[in-house]
């Protein structure tokens, strides 16, 4: 018995220190999307931008608006000048034909960037709704696209939002997430009287 | 706030389980099993959401919790109360696990 209840946690704590849930959801909780939103692509009207990832999106032509994609993907964003490219032509190619575009066209400008698909996983009780990563384009010439990260927008379930500023941009800015009076009573108030009901039972047995 | 349904279940779970273990009054082992998670689930609950955000973690604190509880309450020896309280929360989290899953099945279909 004592070999089984070691064994057991023993597993319990490597399954602790290790989790490794994939693209399946920890139970309990819930993904939250992340999108992403350029901030001044209108300053740049003689170009296109482009995202294009592995696996997904083939190409999404973008403009002001939030676009995400799928969670695992590495997606990069490209400009091109507005005369060197027609969506058109590019809609009526199959997937390898536009990999074969993003990897061989020279008038393609790669952006520093790296995006990925997901925010985080979260409790399912959190108000956390949705994320939204503010992007900024810092230049743009013919050889380079170099795009920072400005802000993290938070939609909460009760419909309140935090804007958030990058500090450096290697770290993301997290949501202040605090929990409201009610919850203290819950949390905090049951656990304190349950604990004093059963302080007073064990001193009435002695 | 967390699913109260959940903790009910958690209770009610608990409850039929522990009576196959522990010979004790029904409406004094009613009474403990409530008290236990009155303590242990809005606090695994608040630890979760607010700062250690790995269900596994929380489950290994919540049986250590609980061993604790049911060997004072029950007055039996500390490896029998932490074989009870592994067992009980084995059964709850692979029961939350598997509603988990059903919710996710129901919301693909």
């Amino acid at each position: 018995m004592k070999r089984i209840l070691v064994l057991s946690f023993i597993l319990m704590l490597v399954l602790a220190a290790s989790p490794c849930w994939g693209d399946i959801i920890e139970p309990g909780t819930k993904e939250i999307p992340l999108y992403y939103q350029i901030d001044n692509i209108d300053s740049y009207p003689d170009f296109f931008f482009l995202a294009h990832g592995i696996p997904s999106p083939s190409f999404e032509v973008l403009n002001s608006s939030e676009f995400s994609f799928y969670k695992l993907s590495m997606v990069y964003i490209y400009a091109l000048p507005e005369s060197e490219f027609n969506p058109l032509e590019l809609e009526n190619r199959d997937d390898a034909q536009i990999n074969t575009f993003f990897q061989n066209n020279t008038k393609l400008i790669k952006s520093n960037l790296e995006l990925s698909g997901s925010f985080d996983t979260v409790p399912e009780a959190d108000k956390l709704e949705k994320a939204v990563m503010i992007l900024e384009i810092d230049s743009l010439n013919d050889n380079e696209l170099v795009i920072s990260k400005k802000q993290m927008k938070y939609y909460f379930a009760d419909g309140t939002q935090q804007v958030i500023d990058f500090q450096n941009q290697a770290t993301i800015p997290q949501p202040l997430n605090t929990p409201g009076p009610g919850e203290y009573l819950f949390y905090i108030l049951i656990p304190l009287l349950a604990l004093g009901v059963i302080i007073f039972i064990i001193r009435k047995r002695k | 706030m967390p699913n109260l349904l959940l903790f009910f279940l958690t209770i009610a779970l608990e409850f039929i389980l522990i009576q196959f273990m522990i010979k004790s009054p029904l409406k004094k082992i009613f009474l403990y099993i409530i008290l236990i998670n009155c303590i242990t689930w809005p606090l695994a609950n608040f630890l979760y959401f607010y700062f250690i955000k790995n269900w596994v973690m929380v489950e290994v604190m919540v049986f250590i919790g609980e061993g604790f509880l049911i060997k004072q309450l029950f007055e039996i020896k500390y490896p029998r109360a932490f074989l009870i309280s592994f067992i009980l929360n084995a059964v709850t989290s692979i029961t939350g696990y598997l509603i988990h899953l059903i919710d996710i099945w129901i919301y693909l279909r």
